[in-house]
C-alpha cells in the first residue's frame, strides 16, 4: 500500500485526529478515485472538499465553456476563463489547491455512450448533473458495475442527498422511475445552498470510502434552508425496479 | 377533520405557499386529499403532481407523517395527519 509522505502527514494531521479516521483512513482516501458528474454549483464544492480531504484521483465530467451565469455558484470557474472550457478551469483550480491529486478532466457530460467508461474509472460516483437523463444513465451504470453512487440535488433553497449502495439500498430509479416531465435545465439556485448539498455529499463519499460513520443508505436527507430544517426520509426499494430489480439479492461490490 | 399539506421544491412554487391546513371530509384517503389540493391550486400544480389520468405522478414523493406513502395507500386520513409533497429535482 502507498504510504503517506511527510508533506501529506503535515497537511492532513488535523483530519487524522478524527476518531475512526486516522492514518488508515487517510491512506484509503489516497488510494481512492471518484467520478464527479458535472462540477458546477454542487459538484464544484464537492470536488473541492474531496481535494481538500486528500483523495488520490478525481475524474471530472463536465462539458461546455464558462459563462457569466456560472459564477454565482460554480466556485471552480473563474472570471478570466469565461468563454473557455469549464473542465480546464476546474482542473486548474483543483491543481492549485491539491497538486498531489491526479485529475482527469473529461470535457463531456454523461451520455449513454460514455457512461460505462466514466464509471469504470472510479471507485465511487457523485451524481451532480442538472438533467435527469444524465442522472438515470449514471444510476443504471453504477448498479451494473456495483459502484456506490452519492446522489445530490437541489432546487431554490432546498436540497437532498442520499447514498445508493447497489444491492443494499434503493437506486435512483426506485426513487424516481422516470424523468419528471416538468424539470427544466435552468433552475433557481443560491450558491450556498448548492454548496451545502455538495459538502454533505462529499462527507458521504469520504465515509463510504473509509468506513467512517453510517452513510445515508436508504435515507433521503432533505433540507430546506428557508427554515433551516433537515428531514431524514426513509426510502425503500421499488418492487420490480427495472434497474436494480428491487430485490436484495444482487451481487455487491464494496467500496475500497 | 383538519389535515396539513406541506409543499416542497417546485410544488411549493406551483402552490405559491409552503403549507396549508385544510378541513377535509372524514374518511377521505391520501390520493383524494392530493387531488383536492390540485383543484385548489390550479393547472400548474395539477400537471406537476397528477398525470392525465388523475393519478399522483411517480416522480412526486408523497409523505404521510414524514414517511413515504406507498402507491395505492388506502387508509383513511386521520385528524392531524400531515401530507408532504416533494417534486423530483436535479439542480446542481
Amino acid at each position: 500500500m502507498i504510504g503517506l509522505t511527510d508533506e501529506e502527514r503535515a497537511i492532513y494531521e488535523w483530519q487524522m485526529w478524527v476518531p475512526g479516521f486516522g492514518e488508515a483512513g487517510q491512506l484509503k482516501l489516497k488510494g481512492a478515485s471518484a467520478l464527479v458528474s458535472r462540477c458546477g454549483g454542487l459538484g464544484g464544492p464537492l470536488a473541492y472538499s474531496l481535494a481538500a480531504a486528500g483523495i488520490g484521483r478525481l475524474v471530472i465530467a463536465h462539458a461546455g465553456n464558462v459563462v457569466p451565469s456560472d459564477l454565482n455558484r460554480q466556485i471552480l470557474m473563474t472570471h478570466d476563463w469565461i468563454g473557455r472550457p469549464r473542465v480546464e478551469s476546474i482542473a486548474r483550480r483543483l491543481a492549485e489547491f491539491n497538486p498531489r491529486m491526479r485529475v482527469e478532466a473529461v470535457p463531456e457530460n454523461v451520455t449513454d455512450q460514455n457512461v460505462a467508461a466514466l464509471v469504470g474509472k472510479a471507485d465511487i460516483v457523485f451524481d451532480c448533473a442538472p438533467l435527469f437523463s444524465e442522472r438515470l444513465a449514471l444510476n443504471r451504470e453504477c448498479v451494473r458495475q456495483g459502484k456506490p453512487m452519492v446522489e445530490a440535488a437541489m432546487y431554490s433553497l432546498e436540497g437532498q442527498v442520499t447514498t445508493f449502495l447497489p444491492g443494499k439500498t434503493p437506486c435512483l430509479a426506485c426513487l424516481y422511475p422516470e424523468p419528471p416531465p416538468h424539470w427544466k435545465r435552468q433552475f433557481p439556485v443560491i450558491g450556498a445552498v448548492s454548496a451545502l448539498a455538495g459538502a454533505i455529499a462529499a462527507a458521504e463519499g469520504i465515509k463510504v470510502l473509509t468506513g467512517l460513520g453510517e452513510p445515508l443508505a436508504g435515507i433521503l436527507l432533505y433540507y430546506d434552508t428557508a427554515h433551516m430544517t433537515f428531514q431524514r426520509i426513509p426510502i425503500a426499494r421499488r418492487p420490480g425496479c427495472p434497474v436494480c430489480g428491487g430485490s436484495p439479492e444482487i451481487e455487491t461490490k464494496d467500496a475500497p | 377533520m383538519k389535515i396539513k399539506l406541506i409543499y416542497y421544491a417546485q410544488v411549493r412554487r406551483a402552490a405559491a405557499m409552503e403549507s396549508e391546513t385544510v378541513t377535509a371530509a372524514d374518511g377521505i384517503g391520501l390520493a383524494e386529499a392530493v387531488r383536492q389540493a390540485a383543484e385548489r391550486h390550479g393547472e400548474a400544480f395539477r400537471t406537476l403532481v397528477l398525470d392525465d389520468a388523475g393519478s399522483i405522478r411517480p416522480v412526486v414523493l408523497v409523505l404521510l407523517n414524514g414517511v413515504p406513502a406507498t402507491r395505492g395507500e388506502s387508509r383513511a386520513l386521520r385528524d392531524g395527519d400531515e401530507i408532504s409533497m416533494l417534486s423530483a429535482v436535479a439542480g446542481g
